[in-house]
């Protein structure tokens, strides 16, 4: 078996470095000179078609040059090892580009910054509750997680429903205290 | 290549996360995000530094096993701001999947939630981060804040979209 050197002369290490920042290099190419995903709900497609992309260039770049004559179960570590590590940043970079698009925090910072300042009931009275919850509504819409049927909005393809689960799960672990916001259990119906 | 730089950050990512629930249970720290970065990075940047420096581990195999939890750390912290602020998407999710056949209406989906928690909260967390300090007469963005700002504002710029309706 190789040892840990022969890792490092096989080119796993820069291999890794390109798993960083391949995500955004696609991402840049289909957005900015492609034109793709660029309407407001289909945004987020986007970064995750980046990261789905990303991944052929870096397999292929694996099996030519990166495997280094390492054969048999070190090739097929380094393999799942790479994969592993290019699924987590691609995941951190789809959050990074979530945040500029969703996160309420890097609006509040971005407009105050243009501003120069930041003034709370101005910002509060032209980001309303309304606009932001039908904002996510129509993102949901786009993605397809939800759908609506008459004027009432049901479950579609709900792949964000055990995601949900798992954040609401783990957040009443880390704050046993702190109700959850609004005072509500999530999906629970107004009224219930 | 062994799977042992594999279990090995994973296990350092466990013990990081077991000590976070830990602290965070006890007594939630102030500017979160900057202690996530300590216990999850930092603090295991140290002791795995110790111990190649002493000797007790191997330095090829060590730095795989780091940039292996550095991986997982990074998605978890990534992962943590939903999490402590509830994500609006994610609980209308939850609310449509509970309210099953019937569904929600609009309104009584906005009714989930109150403009506390959508904005006042949001805006509190940046002032506890030190992104936004009170200035003379009027809230301004701190330097760090700034930096903030500029990334996304450039990174919005050169995929050629606008700024994000958050």
């Amino acid at each position: 078996m190789p040892e840990n050197g022969d890792i490092i002369s096989a080119g796993l290490f820069p291999l890794l470095i390109a798993a960083a920042v391949i995500p955004f290099f696609v991402h840049l190419v289909i957005s900015s000179l492609l034109g793709l995903y660029r309407e407001k709900d289909f945004r987020q497609k986007g970064a995750v078609a980046a990261v789905l992309i990303g991944l052929a260039p870096l397999a292929l770049v694996f099996v030519v040059l990166g495997s280094g004559g390492q054969e048999g179960s070190n090739r097929f570590w380094a393999g799942i090892y790479l994969l592993g590590v290019y699924l987590l940043f691609g995941y951190v970079y789809f959050h990074i580009f979530n945040m500029s698009e969703t996160a309420r925090r890097i609006r509040i910072l971005s407009r105050g910054h243009r501003d120069g300042k930041v003034i709370k009931d101005e910002l509060n009275r032209d980001y309303t509750r309304r606009e932001m919850v039908e904002t996510r509504i129509a993102r949901l819409l786009a993605l397809g997680e939800i759908r609506r049927r008459d004027s009432r909005y049901v479950g579609g393809r709900m792949f964000l429903l055990w995601p949900a689960r798992a954040v609401f799960g783990f957040r009443r672990l880390l704050f046993p205290e702190r109700p959850i916001p609004d005072g509500q259990v999530p999906g629970q119906r107004p009224d219930g | 290549m062994s799977p042992w730089p594999l279990i090995e950050g994973t296990a350092s990512f466990l013990i990081a996360l077991a000590l976070h629930i830990l602290i965070w249970r006890r007594a939630k720290p102030p500017r979160e995000m900057t202690w996530l970065v300590v216990i999850f990075i930092l603090l295991p940047a140290a002791v795995g530094s110790a111990f190649v420096l002493f000797g007790k581990l191997e330095l090829g195999r060590s730095a795989l096993a780091f940039i292996w939890h550095a991986a997982l750390s990074s998605a978890y912290i990534m992962t943590y701001p939903p999490i402590q602020a509830g994500c609006p998407s994610l609980k209308i999710v939850l609310a449509i999947s509970r309210a099953g056949a019937a569904g929600l209406s609009r309104e009584e989906i906005v009714s989930l939630f109150s403009e506390k928690s959508m904005f006042s909260d949001r805006f509190n967390d940046l002032v506890e981060e030190g992104l936004i300090s009170w200035q003379y007469d009027t809230w301004g963005i701190s330097g760090v804040g700034r930096v903030i700002a500029r990334f996304f504002i450039f990174y919005r710029k050169i995929l050629k979209l606008p700024l994000g309706e958050g």
